[in-house]
């Protein structure tokens, strides 16, 4: 295409050459005869120039020596322009016979004023000076006659001259209006020439461009043009082809990729071997094209190897195999694949009944750098890949996994059974530990009044006078009662009642609960040291609260025999309402402090029962809330009750000791 | 308005501080020339150098010629005319009566600073001394030049002549050299003056004239046409003339002009350059102060 438009270009240029060059020549043709009108119109210039020039000096020389004579140089300035009018025109290129003339004149006005300075500046006798005036007038005539005589011929050079010129001038036309005409035809002819060599096929490719881009591979586009524009549909056709060729290959390995993907899921949503395998088996088939699949590969305990061939579906059968020799293989082997060929040592080994075998293709399954088992693809038909045999590894590897983690999955399934059985022996045994440790208690709390009551029963059996019958009497009722306050507050501690919930200050209530011990430590040298937030109220049973404050209190009294001081602080934290009761007392032992929630757990001998803090723990923990206990030996005891502002959820979880059986 | 204010006293401040200076722009001298050769031609000698000292100082020079030497003297003040170039004579006439001063003077290409007169006659005339004069026609060139009339008249005078009327049949005067020439060739005149330049370049242009000529006295060393200017033009205009003038050959435009002239360069002027002038004079005894020199 390109020398097609270089040839088209040529041949414009050859015709504006032709054209031009012959109107440049008769251009230059015709500005050389203009020239020389020119010239020739600048002798009539001259002619005036001299012819007004002269007759002033004339006039000068005339009136010299007269009234009317003029200033010397006024004449002298007259004189130089009739000088100049005559060296006017001496470079101009006239005819020979118009520059002879001019030369003429030239000479004559040389002598003339040589004629003139000579009359003006002589100083001698009339005649003399008179003499001398006729030369110089008889000059002036000349130069005047030979400036007629230039003149006419100068016009009839011209009128020739313009005859021609004009002639030339139609030729010009009529060539450079011919050669316009011609090339704007050739022109157009090439234009249309072009349009339909390139525009066409251009329009062809960008069809078949779109095409490509909307997807339509392998598209062809058949020019048979020898040009550029040709070789540019054939490299279109090489790019189209080697675009679906791209495609396909793409589209293979996107198809691999989610086959894999679907594989390697399948692979691990089955927990049986059973089903891994055949999975594994029934994947494999599917990417490669191989006469007969056979997976040989180590039972669990690897004493034993079991074969399983794709053809005939998922069946195994013990075959004596040695792991030695297939990790030996594997290791003297490129770990990757080995492939052996009829004939070959190793297929003789490994199928030594068979001889319809062509080659094998040994992919090894390993978990982590043991070798359990190899897949064997006998009998290909075609070249397996590298790309086939990578993929074939990352399936063997997903299948090694996947083994591996239903073999896990068993034997974590196993061990949880175990678990479970042992938990629910431990639960039982602790049950029953707490049962006896609760019965003991029970029995201890409610022996010690039976005892008393059965020995002042018997007593009473014996007394005569009615004071000691009354006195023992007396003593029965008492320990009758407590036993029973016992049994109150046993009943009273496994008993769960309804909360009565209220929108509860807690400021207030902790005053309401000082005010109600402050008659008990009057006297003690207790102090009281209160550090109240701002603190919004929380919702919760009142009368509940107030007995695990109480409950708190009493215990932080009760462990400063000898005085000391009680801090009591409210905050907020956390979306918590909490109180801080602090004591400077005995302190609990570390070896206590685990157990002082328990029932019946009580340091403080007869003026204890033990059921104080459990209770309170209780409550605390129907409101939603916790209890938390900080304290060293020897210098006191910090118990902190956390409150949720959002009040106690709606279901009440039974607490630990209800799931003791303690109900 | 403030600044204006300032700035208007800072004009007044300077205008008074800076130097009366002659504005070369607005100030036009008048150079008169003497007809030493044809007047036409004479004015296109000199129109070149005035050209060149236009250019050079911003000064515009004018030129006027006059038709007879004596005319330079008569008419230098009457026309006011602020210098001229005055001939051997013409000069020393106007250093005396017009206050002159001599500013610089021509050096011709050969070096030479100074022209001697000639007396010529044509070879075939038979003239071979001043005894072959008798009777014939005498052509002077001025009465107020050296070369052109007073050195003939003295030269006559050494060879027994005391009345030209009487002794040449006619004798006028041609009002410059060349014509003068021209005369003696032309059989106009048979005897004529001459100054050396203006010969040597008559026989520049046409060899023959030598031929034809022969020179039968050779007058003392006179000053070449000598530019003089008023004594009363500012100083600064005729230091800027004389710097000009002097340096004119140290570049290529001034060497041009000085080329067309015939000059090699200009030289600094003194009175004393006239010196032969009056002892011209004095030998012929004439006074300068009483010389009649108007060719009537």
């Amino acid at each position: 295409m390109y020398r097609r438009i270089v040839r088209y270009l040529t041949i414009i240029f050859f015709l504006f050459s032709v054209g031009g060059t012959i109107a440049i020549y008769s251009l230059s043709k015709v500005t050389s005869d203009l020239k020389t009108l020119i010239n020739l119109h600048r002798v009539e210039i001259i002619r005036q120039d001299l012819l007004v020039n002269i007759k002033t000096v004339q006039n000068n020389l005339l009136a010299i020596g007269t009234t009317f004579g003029p200033e010397l140089d006024v004449i002298v300035r007259n004189v130089m322009s009739l000088d100049r009018a005559a060296k006017g025109c001496s470079g101009c290129h006239h005819r020979p016979e118009i520059s002879r003339r001019l030369k003429n004149i030239e000479q004559s006005v040389e002598k003339y004023k040589d004629a003139l300075s000579a009359l003006i500046t002589t100083t001698a006798n009339p005649e003399r000076l008179e003499r001398l005036k006729m030369v110089a007038v008889d000059i002036g005539e000349y130069i005047i006659e030979d400036v007629g005589d230039m003149t006419f011929i100068a016009n009839k050079i011209l009128q020739g001259k313009t005859e021609k010129a004009l002639e030339q001038v139609r030729v010009i036309t009529f060539i450079l209006v011919s050669s316009l005409f011609l090339t704007l035809i050739v022109g157009f002819i090439i234009a249309i020439r072009l349009t339909r060599d390139i525009v066409t096929p251009v329009q062809r490719l960008t069809k078949a461009a779109k095409e490509l881009a909307g997807g339509k591979m392998g598209l062809k586009v058949e020019l048979n043009d020898p040009t550029e524009i040709g070789e540019l549909a054939r490299t279109f056709n090489e790019m189209s082809q080697s675009l679906k060729r791209w495609h396909d290959s793409t589209v293979k390995y996107m198809n691999r990729l989610k086959g894999l993907h679907r594989f390697t899921l399948s692979l691990h949503l089955v927990n049986s071997r059973e089903e891994i395998i055949r999975e594994y088996l029934k994947g494999v088939s599917e990417f490669i094209s191989a006469g007969e699949i056979i997976l040989t590969l180590t039972d669990q305990g690897g004493d034993q190897c079991w074969q399983y061939n794709s053809e005939t579906g998922l069946f195994s059968c013990p075959v004596q195999c040695d792991t030695e020799v297939m990790q030996r293989l594997y290791e003297s082997e490129d770990r990757r694949y080995s492939r052996f060929l009829k004939g070959e040592e190793p297929l003789r080994q490994l199928f030594p009944a068979r001889d319809d075998i062509e080659d094998v293709y040994l992919v090894w399954v390993r978990e982590r750098d043991r070798v359990i088992g190899a897949l064997m693809l006998i009998n290909t038909t075609d070249r397996i890949s590298d790309d086939d045999i990578r993929l074939v590894m990352i399936i063997s590897s997903n299948f090694a996994v996947a083994l591996e983690n239903a073999a896990l999955y068993d034997s974590l399934k196993e061990q949880m059974r175990r678990l479970q059985e042992t938990q629910e022996q431990l639960v039982q045994a602790a049950k029953l530990a707490a049962i006896g440790e609760l019965s003991a208690n029970i029995a201890h709390e409610i022996n010690n009044p039976l005892t008393t009551i059965l020995g002042y029963a018997e007593l009473l059996k014996e007394e005569t006078d009615i004071e000691s019958i009354m006195r023992d009497i007396d003593i029965i009722e008492s320990e009758s009662i407590r036993a029973r306050d016992i049994v109150r507050q046993l009943l009273e501690f496994s008993r769960k009642r309804p909360l009565n919930l209220t929108r509860v200050d807690i400021n207030e209530t902790i005053e309401d609960v000082l005010r109600f011990v402050a008659p008990n430590i009057k006297g003690l040298k207790i102090k009281i040291e209160k550090d109240y937030k701002d603190i919004p109220p929380v919702k919760a049973d009142i009368n509940q609260l107030k007995q695990v404050l109480l409950n708190v209190i009493n215990n932080a009294v009760q462990a400063m025999p000898e005085g000391g001081v009680i801090g009591i602080r409210t905050y907020q934290r956390d979306g918590h309402v909490c109180v801080e009761v602090k004591d400077t007392g005995v302190g609990i032992p570390d070896e206590v402090l685990p157990r002082i929630f328990e029932p019946f757990f009580t340091t403080k001998k007869e003026k204890g029962t033990g059921l104080g803090l459990p209770i309170s723990y209780r409550i605390v923990e129907e409101h939603g809330g916790r209890m938390e206990v900080r304290s060293k030996e020897g210098e006191g005891t910090m118990i902190r009750i956390l409150l949720p502002l959002k009040g106690p959820s709606l279901q009440i979880f039974p607490s630990q000791y209800q799931d003791q059986g303690l109900q | 308005m403030r600044i204006m204010k300032v700035i208007l006293t800072l004009l007044i401040i300077v205008a008074i501080n800076s130097p009366v200076l002659v504005r070369p722009e607005e100030k036009e001298l008048l150079i008169g020339l003497i007809p030493e050769q044809n007047i036409f031609k004479q004015f296109e000698r000199y129109l070149p150098l005035a050209k060149y000292i236009e250019k050079r100082t911003g000064i515009k020079i004018r030129l006027t010629i006059l038709s007879r030497y004596g005319d330079i003297v008569d008419r230098f003040t009457q026309r006011r005319m602020d210098g001229a170039f005055f001939g051997d004579l013409t000069g020393a006439l106007a250093i005396r009566k017009l206050s002159v001063i001599p500013l610089v003077k021509p050096v011709r290409e050969d070096g030479s600073t100074s022209v001697h007169g000639y007396i010529i006659v044509r070879k075939d005339s038979g003239i071979r001394s001043v005894a072959d004069m008798k009777d014939k026609v005498m052509a002077f060139v001025d009465r107020a030049t050296v070369t052109g009339y007073l050195f003939p008249i003295v030269y006559l005078r050494e060879h027994g002549v005391r009345e030209i009327d009487s002794f040449f049949s006619e004798h006028y005067f041609s009002g410059s050299f060349d014509a003068s020439v021209y005369a003696v060739l032309d059989g106009r005149a048979d005897v004529g003056c001459v100054k050396d330049s203006i010969f040597r370049n008559l026989v520049k242009k046409d060899p023959s004239i030598k031929d034809e000529l022969e020179i039968i006295a050779v007058s003392p060393a006179m000053p070449e046409s000598t530019l003089c200017v008023k004594d009363d033009l500012p100083d600064n205009m005729k230091k800027m003339l004389r710097e000009v003038l002097l340096n004119m050959n140290r570049d290529a435009e001034g060497r041009k002009v000085l080329k067309q002239m015939g000059l090699k360069r200009f030289s600094e002027a003194r009175q004393e350059d006239y010196k032969p002038v009056f002892m011209m004079l004095q030998s012929a005894g004439y006074d300068i102060d009483t010389y009649h020199y108007r060719t009537e």
